[in-house]
């Protein structure tokens, strides 16, 4: 099963109010609904209260680090799909992501069109699983 | 640890918020050029969006720009190992580029002036030492504790003081002295008696 791109559901985490704030209008202007967080326990809340299919995820945050996110979503929402997010120039965290069963990284700063593409493919990957 | 080590740490912290800053500036931008050629919204819209999205990227620029800033005084340090420099901007410096690192465990570091401070005949070593100690004690804190650097003099030699009110500090800076093993030459850490805060002192070239 296939889902337009209006029917996506998009979790976006991260603490960079800024960023969260634009990104998350530049999705929603190509269609993408997507809702927001600012750190990984109240990103976690709002996962539970509506399961996404994918979650764009910043890797280090205050408090509940990008990592430990990742295991519990994928501990309790397994086919909800993880896109990680990461500042950082080594792409160690990345790495270290996958191995723990996130979808993808992307390092900022990124290209939208590129993220779009991601998501879709995630998207598939979400529903195929569910 | 060595200075080239320490400062590809700091580095590396700093360019992180470095990319951040990018990230939120490509993002802005981006979105400028989606209101533009993907919305179809009137002239006064447009402007008023605008409005608010430029000085959102000129904060976005001038935090850039101190990060760069702080990044070439410090390259300048490294490079340049002859002193003096002047302990307290080179603490400042130090605290400016990991403060991610203390963002990321919730703490507020903070360099207090206090008089005339001293400036350090060997940078590198107040550098690789004070690195160490702000490292350690980022790991060890816990969280919305405040660590305050209070620089100063003592019988000639440059000092360091770091104090935290939080009431677990103490016990969990107890292992300070071991998590710094290794410090540089001619710099030392104890436990202040008197309040259980600790001093880093470093050798110190003249008054100022």
């Amino acid at each position: 099963m296939s889902l337009n791109m209006d029917q996506w559901k998009v979790l976006l985490v991260d603490d960079e109010e800024e960023f969260v704030t634009t990104l998350a209008e530049r999705l929603s202007i190509r269609g993408i609904a997507t809702r927001t967080a600012l750190d990984g326990e109240s990103g976690l809340r709002r996962l539970a209260e509506e399961i996404p299919h994918v979650l764009l995820l910043d890797v280090m945050m205050p408090g509940m680090r990008g990592l430990d996110v990742l295991r519990a979503v994928k501990r309790d929402h397994p086919a909800v799909q993880v896109i990680l997010l990461t500042g950082q120039g080594s792409s160690k965290d990345g790495i270290e992501g996958m191995n723990e069963g996130a979808f993808d990284y992307v390092m900022k700063p990124f290209d939208i069109d590129g993220l779009v593409a991601k998501i879709g493919e995630a998207v598939a990957k979400a529903v195929g699983g569910r | 640890m060595g200075a080239a080590k320490q400062m590809g740490k700091v580095s590396a912290t700093a360019m992180h918020d470095m990319l951040n800053v990018l990230a939120g500036i490509k993002e802005t931008v981006g979105l400028m050029e989606d209101l533009l050629c993907r919305c179809k919204l009137d002239a006064a819209t447009l402007q008023a969006r605008f409005k608010t999205m430029v000085p959102a990227m000129h904060q976005q620029v001038a935090k850039g720009v101190i990060l760069a800033e702080s990044l070439n005084r410090l390259g300048h340090v490294v490079a340049d190992p002859e002193g003096p420099v002047d302990a307290a901007n080179l603490a400042r410096l130090l605290v400016a580029l990991t403060s991610r690192r203390a963002r990321m465990r919730k703490l507020s570091v903070h360099v207090e002036e206090n008089g005339p401070t001293c400036a350090t005949a060997e940078p590198q070593g107040l550098l690789c030492g004070l690195g160490m100690v702000l490292e350690a004690c980022y790991a060890a804190l816990p969280p919305q504790a405040e660590l305050r650097l209070k620089l100063g003099q003592e019988d000639g030699v440059g000092v360091v003081r770091l104090r935290c009110t939080h009431p677990e500090a103490a016990a969990a800076l107890a292992g300070l002295a071991e998590a710094c093993a290794g410090l540089p030459d001619g710099v030392t850490l104890r436990q202040d008696s008197r309040d259980s805060g600790w001093s880093l002192g470093f050798p110190c070239a003249q008054r100022t």
